[in-house]
């Protein structure tokens, strides 16, 4: 399985498969441990979370106009769970227990119109999906300043994790010390300079802040100054006076009795601030002893907004970007600049602080100099901005969903400039860059350029690729070598595991507006 | 009409055209010829330009509208993009600017000179809610901002109450739904004419917007001195709270476009709805309630409560009336 989200400290290399962790040497490219999510109904999720499916389903089937997924409850309970993080906004599935359901089939509502029509089809596939799936897949990592703990985000149980990076007999290993069901899913997390915090967007469009380390006594009760209390209907036909409202009454009453109380989370959590848009990325950033939280969204902004305590205060927009921004990145040398991009062709720098745009870059020239003719009309869907500092230079690393190659550029003063295309053997997937390296994991199932065709499989291909600094130019270095961890194959393109892969490996351009699509289904639904 | 759907989107806007027929159909509900009807009332409107003041039953639209979808919504990409001056052609500069000051030189696919007309029409204000002015290659800049921004304005009650008591000061109506922005427009526009020896409303405009998702597209920060959001729908379902106009994470939106010293102005029949609104503005730091004392004493609080049509409906059956009134205090220092 190719590794879709990678991450590093110091010497070691954090890399999300599927739903395992591996650790990999940075230093000599050897194999040290992996971590591997457990099944959802497992012991080791508290019993709160668990109980939170069978609410959903009151939810769903309050509204009449959502499907239920049940799959049938014979099935062993490992293989029961909802679409992978992939379908990003159309996330409207929601898992339900087979103990507090009779029945075993997706259910559809009477209510048939289009929209229900088009939650039908997704749900009917992702049941297909649903089983044979084992446990969640990471879709996020981060790792603490202090080196010493590893977040990670599963998406189908919208879990934070957190571990503690341990060394038991000069084998470094993930220990998960804590996991916290968010209230929807978080797309990006971020940890705080002082490792003290998480911060996580997520796809409802709002940012929470919680302890990495969550404290015991506090865990009792929901500690959320500014989480929204139930509304309680007590509005009667005497006090409302327009057929608005009314109607609005009529439809809350109709639907009392299902109505879920508000299901918050337990644990510590603190809602910062929030768009009306599903969240991609967020950024801390410090600039003159201050810090920032930088969200991007899908409807094309780019938001600042003042640190913890006063997340409250926005301290300016920076609108540029007509379609989704789904990668933000501030050079470590340069604090006070804000590289962006998403659905656009170009990439965009900011002085973020005041919103300023300093400079546009093309990519999509450049993309359209790796892809095959047929793929130039394509749009492009930017999957990562990573900054290196090589002798004093600025290199700004850009890759771009189902596009094998990497894409260089310099930043000088406040220009980017494009220096060098780096060709890949399978479509880019995460980077990390070291002082001296810059390493890429690639899709090595998956043909280049493609995000559904299977490469053959009698010649294995290695997960990453290194590449270090030669005159100037990112040179392949094929000395060093990571060591490959064994692992199940898919072998029919139109396999559930495929279509699950693909979801979970590409699901950006996903979020680009299309003709007759309702967004924020979890907004809605949620 | 002009069709959002052929033309690709001029650079200064952002337009995502989703699926306009469904909206506009879903509007209009019943046998196609309500629909022809509504177009030949329309068509004998001479495009806007009658001081007949428009009539409601052929704007009427399903109350309700989905503030998560992406609509057929056209915004400009940034506020220093709009122009205002095909809003209140009173106001404007008699000189075309030659450059926004907000971008830099280096951007050059989004000068101005290669923008086209999108919508064909003469942009002399008449142009309808959808045509948002496109041909920013004529954008003229106002003599001063708007200032005064009614959310959810329905429709329009509150401006043309407002316009001729705040005479100085721009006002806009921001309404997610097409119908009735376009009803607000006909009637602006048929009063500007009634009124044109006084150049009375030339200070009201409305537009249609989704203002939870687009206020920073249209207002810089702190350009605002006053806010309204009267009866606001009251999404009583728990799971609906995203959707009200009022929450800590919108209100920080709302602080940032209202300048300290500022005020919001609320006003619901229903008394839930105005307990949440005290609390989520109450427990916001940017906001502080203005004292009831002050609130009487405003004139804007009279023109909310008797002219806005959710305020003659609530008052023609007797109903209570919550008003709550919220002072945008100085962010504290960073
Ligand atoms: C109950 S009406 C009140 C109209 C008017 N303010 C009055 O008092 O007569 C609420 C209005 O808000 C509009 N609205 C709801 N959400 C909106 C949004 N996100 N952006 C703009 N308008 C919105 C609705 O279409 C509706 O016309």
């Amino acid at each position: 399985m190719p590794y879709q989200c990678i991450d590093k400290r110091r010497n070691l290399l954090i890399a999300a498969r599927d739903s395992s962790i591996d650790l990999i040497n940075l230093e000599n490219g050897s194999y040290l441990s992996t971590w591997t999510c457990p099944w959802p109904e497992k012991p080791q999720i508290s019993k709160p979370e668990i109980e939170q499916p069978s609410k959903l389903l009151a939810t769903q089937e309050s509204q009449s106009s959502s499907v239920d997924i049940v799959i049938d409850s014979k099935s062993p309970p490992a293989k029961r769970r909802k679409l992978s993080s992939g379908e990003a906004d159309k996330d409207l599935i929601k898992e339900v227990e087979p103990e507090t359901q009779g029945t075993s089939t997706a259910k559809v509502t009477k209510n048939g119109n289009e929209k229900n029509q088009k939650k039908q089809k997704q749900n009917n596939r992702s049941v297909a999906i649903a089983i044979g799936l084992e446990a969640p897949a990471i879709i996020a990592l981060a790792v603490t300043v202090n080196n010493k703990h590893v977040v990670a985000v599963t998406g189908e149980d919208k879990c934070i994790r957190v571990f503690e990076i341990v060394d038991e007999a000069d084998v470094s290993k993930l220990h998960q010390v804590s996991e916290r069901i968010m209230p929807k899913r978080p797309s990006s997390i971020a940890i705080t300079p002082d490792s003290a915090t998480i911060l996580s967007a997520d796809k409802f469009g709002d940012v929470y802040s919680l302890p990495l380390i969550p404290s015991l006594d506090q865990d009792a009760q929901s500690a959320t100054p500014i989480a929204e209390r139930p509304f309680k209907p007590s509005a009667n036909e005497k006090t409302i006076h327009s057929q608005r409202n009314r109607i609005a009454l009529e439809n809350q009453k109709r639907h009392h009795n299902s109505a879920p109380k508000n299901q918050l989370p337990t644990f510590e959590h603190t809602l910062l601030l929030g768009h009306v848009s599903l969240l991609i990325d967020l950024k801390l950033a410090t600039l003159e002893g201050k810090t920032y939280i930088i969200t991007s969204d899908r409807d094309e902004h780019i938001r600042i907004s003042r640190g913890i305590p006063q997340a409250h205060v926005i301290e300016s927009f920076c609108l540029g970007h007509r379609e989704f921004v789904s990668r933000l990145c501030i050079p470590t040398t340069r604090p006070g600049i804000l590289v962006s991009g998403g659905g656009d062709d170009e990439i965009y720098v900011w002085k973020w602080k005041n919103a300023e745009l300093l400079c546009k870059a093309d990519l999509k020239t450049h993309v359209n100099e790796i892809v095959s003719e047929s793929a130039k009309e394509k749009k492009i869907a930017v999957s990562g901005i990573y900054h290196t500092n090589h002798e004093g230079v600025d290199f700004v690393l850009v890759t771009v969903e189902a596009i094998p190659g990497i894409f260089v550029f310099k930043l000088i003063d406040t220009t980017l400039t494009h220096v060098q295309n780096i060709f890949l053997r399978g479509n880019a997937l995460g980077v990390v860059t070291t002082p001296s390296r810059v390493i890429t994991s690639i899709d090595t199932i998956h043909t280049p350029a493609s995000t559904i065709e299977l490469r053959s499989s009698d010649k294995p291909d290695s997960s990453f690729v290194t590449f270090k600094f030669t005159n100037g130019v990112l040179e392949e270095d094929s000395d060093f070598k990571i060591a490959g961890v064994k692992d199940s194959e898919i072998v029919d393109a139109d396999s559930v595991e495929n279509k699950r892969m693909k979801n979970l490996l590409y699901s950006i351009e996903n979020l680009r507006k299309r003709v007759g699509e309702i967004d924020g289904g979890e907004a809605e639904d949620g | 009409m002009f069709s959002l759907e052929a033309e690709p989107c001029p650079p200064h806007l952002n337009l995502h055209n989703q699926d306009l027929s469904r909206d506009e159909f879903a509007a209009m509900p019943g046998p196609a010829n309500k629909k022809q009807k509504r177009e030949q009332y329309k068509n004998a409107r001479q495009g806007g330009s009658t001081t007949e003041l428009p009539k409601k039953k052929f704007y009427r639209q399903r109350a309700h509208a989905n503030v998560f979808s992406d609509h057929d919504l056209v915004y400009p990409i940034s506020p220093a993009y709009m122009d205002w001056a095909t809003y209140y052609p009173a106001y404007a500069e008699p000189e075309v600017a030659d450059s926004i000051e907000s971008t830099t030189s280096q951007t050059q696919d989004i000068s101005l000179k290669a923008v086209e007309t999108q919508d064909g029409s003469d942009g002399n204000g008449a142009t309808s809610s959808e045509a948002i002015p496109m041909k920013a290659k004529d954008m003229r800049k106002l003599k001063q901002d708007v200032e005064v921004a009614d959310i959810g304005c329905g429709f329009g009650g509150l401006l043309v109450a407002l316009a001729p008591k705040l005479p100085n000061t721009l006002m806009l109506g921001m309404e997610i739904r097409t119908q009735v922005t376009e009803y607000v427009h006909e009637r602006i526009n048929a009063l500007r004419l009634q009124n044109s020896k006084e150049g009375l409303y030339q200070n009201a405009a409305c537009l249609r917007a989704n203002s939870m998702k687009f206020l920073p597209n249209f207002f810089k920060k702190d350009q605002l001195s006053k806010i309204f959001l009267c009866f606001p729908d009251p999404h009583f379902k728990a799971r609906k709270h995203k959707a009200r106009i009022v929450s800590t994470t919108l209100n920080s939106e709302y602080a940032y476009a209202v300048r300290p010293g500022g005020i919001v102005y609320t006003i619901t029949d229903v008394e839930d709805l105005h307990l949440w609104m005290v609390e989520h503005f109450e427990k916001h730091p940017s906001f502080a309630r203005v004292s009831e004392e002050e609130q009487e004493a405003d004139e804007c609080v009279e023109v909310m409560r008797m002219e806005t049509e959710e305020g003659q409906k609530v008052t023609r059956n007797n109903g209570q009336k919550f008003v709550a009134l919220f002072r945008r205090l100085e962010d504290p220092p960073w």
